[in-house]
């Protein structure tokens, strides 16, 4: 369970998030939309701690992230697994090594565990054989996917999608899509799923959040998004579909 | 103009504050056995493979061109045995130190800073936190470690490197005794002259990492940034071993 009690983050003058609350429950998908720029990422790293608010409270499992040492933080870590916007690939590792990453520093895998977990991620990402590539080597898409894959190298309880479709073809990205719904059931995890594809928003997410002047409007679901109250939804999605 | 002067100087000290408070924190980390030794060692090896070529040529052909002036006017003031002896003072102490830290900032400290400045823009030191891993005992400390390992190595390479090619040159010359270049170098040298140029090494080398570590580390967004910090670091890192090097000197021999 994650709640996040009215945080406020400023960068410079400029007031990203303003007094804003949100709780998702265990084994929930929530979608975050937003213009660009509105602050979803930066929401994103304050709920992993990579950013930390100016005031306020973000709760992972009734443990205050706002009130812990590093080494808590990093403990708590291993519970999260994020998917970068931009993937942040290590350059320097092939793809093996950047997905079993946090396997080999944090779990101790041995090496053919490894390589098995690596292979069986690889293959839920549609990137099956690709162990020995360079992120140099690989495509914005090809890169997005194997960001994913790292992030659920360990079976993570909560996962924090930062645009998971972006840059997809639709078929891609309706695979992406039926992983992040498969995880979520077979495994009970939380997800956070940030984007601005409408078909990620209304094939993966139970509630929608629609980011505003840094605060989260009422939510709404994929069968009232449509015909929703407010008017900045309306015209979001609406502007989402004529593109 | 003194405003400007002012505000130089204080970022200045802002920035050498916080250069000590990184170099404390990975003492810290260091005797507290927070060392990731298998990136330490991939780093030694990676590290000594890029600087070990331009240390070897530079040490050649430092030591060739310096031996030369030094075979012409001694051979005229008759003092042609003491060549070898004198060489060897000014390779050890000082040449092999010195240059080899130079091209060791141009080629390793440079690469660091490029490294960690690039990983900091494109958001892979996030990456290394968000799976539960400090950067600094991760990236930094490896490299800071194996750079103050490595730069003794490549030292005592290069002081032999140009103690020999002084050697040829003074063999060129045709008129000095190899035997007595190496007997003058025996009775002119003390242990501590190599001792102290190894000492310098270290101290160069840790000094090296930590401020290409620590420019990569404060690099600004964007390819420019990555840019900007490398050069910056180059340039510190040379003007602090040049400084360095004359404390050194004064209190080491
Ligand atoms: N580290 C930072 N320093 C200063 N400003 C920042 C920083 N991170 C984000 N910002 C600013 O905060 C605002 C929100 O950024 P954020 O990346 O969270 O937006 P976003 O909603 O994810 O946008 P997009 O949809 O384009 O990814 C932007 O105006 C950005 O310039
Ligand atoms: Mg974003």
């Amino acid at each position: 369970m994650i709640e996040i009690k009215n945080i406020t983050k400023h960068f410079g003058t400029k007031q990203v998030v303003n007094n804003l609350s949100l709780s998702v429950n265990q084994g929930e998908k929530i979608a975050i939309i937003g213009p660009s720029g509105c602050g979803k990422s930066t929401l994103l790293r304050l709920i992993i701690g990579l950013q930390f608010p100016d005031s306020g409270h973000i709760l992972i499992e009734n443990q205050d992230i706002t009130q812990m040492t590093t080494k808590e933080i990093n403990k708590l870590r291993l519970k999260f697994g994020l998917l970068f916007q931009s993937s942040a690939l290590f350059d320097s590792m092939n793809v093996e090594h950047n997905v079993g990453f946090t396997l080999r520093e944090n779990f101790k895998f041995s090496n053919d565990e490894i390589q098995k977990t690596v292979r069986e991620k690889l293959e839920l990402v549609d990137m099956k054989g690709t162990e020995k590539n360079m992120p140099s080597d690989l495509s914005g898409g090809m890169k997005k996917r194997i960001g994913l894959a790292r992030a659920i190298a360990a079976n993570p309880e909560i996962i924090l999608y930062d645009e998971p479709t972006t840059g997809l073809d639709p078929i891609l990205s309706t695979n992406i899509e039926d992983l992040i719904v498969k995880l979520n059931k077979k495994l009970n995890i939380t997800s956070i799923i940030v984007t601005h594809q409408i078909s990620t928003i209304l094939r993966t997410a139970d509630k929608i959040y629609m980011m505003h002047e840094g605060k989260l409007l009422e939510p709404e679901t994929p069968k009232t998004i449509y015909h929703s109250q407010n008017k900045y939804i309306r015209e979001f999605i609406r502007g989402g579909l004529t593109e | 103009m003194f405003q400007l002067l002012g505000i130089k100087l204080i970022s200045f000290f802002d920035q050498l504050g916080a250069i000590t408070m990184l170099a404390l924190k990975i003492f810290k980390k260091i005797i507290k056995g927070k060392i990731h030794f298998r990136n330490t060692f991939d780093e030694m090896v990676l590290l000594g493979i890029k600087s070990l070529p331009i240390v070897s040529i530079t040490a050649a052909f430092v030591g060739m061109a310096f031996s030369i002036q030094v075979v012409r006017e001694f051979l005229d003031f008759g003092a042609g045995e003491i060549v070898g002896g004198v060489v060897a003072l000014a390779v050890w102490r000082e040449l092999a130190p010195l240059l080899t830290a130079v091209v060791f900032a141009g080629r390793v400290g440079a690469a660091i800073s490029a490294e960690i400045g690039s990983m900091k823009v494109t958001e892979q030191i996030e990456a290394l936190e968000s799976m539960s891993q400090d950067p600094i005992d991760y990236l930094i400390i490896p490299k800071i470690l194996a750079c103050t390992l490595l730069m003794p190595l490549l030292v005592g390479l290069a002081d032999i490197i140009g103690y020999l090619s002084g050697l040829l040159v003074a063999l060129g010359s045709g008129r000095i005794n190899p035997v007595a270049y190496f007997e003058s170098a025996q009775t002119m040298l003390r242990v501590s002259d190599i001792s102290g140029g190894l000492i310098k090494a270290l101290l160069f080398g840790f000094i090296i990492a930590l401020l290409s570590s620590y420019m990569g580390l404060n690099t600004k967004s964007g390819a420019k940034g990555v840019g900007e910090a490398t050069t910056f670091a180059v340039v510190i890192s040379l003007i602090s071993i040049f400084i360095l090097n004359y404390f050194l000197s004064l209190v080491l021999f």
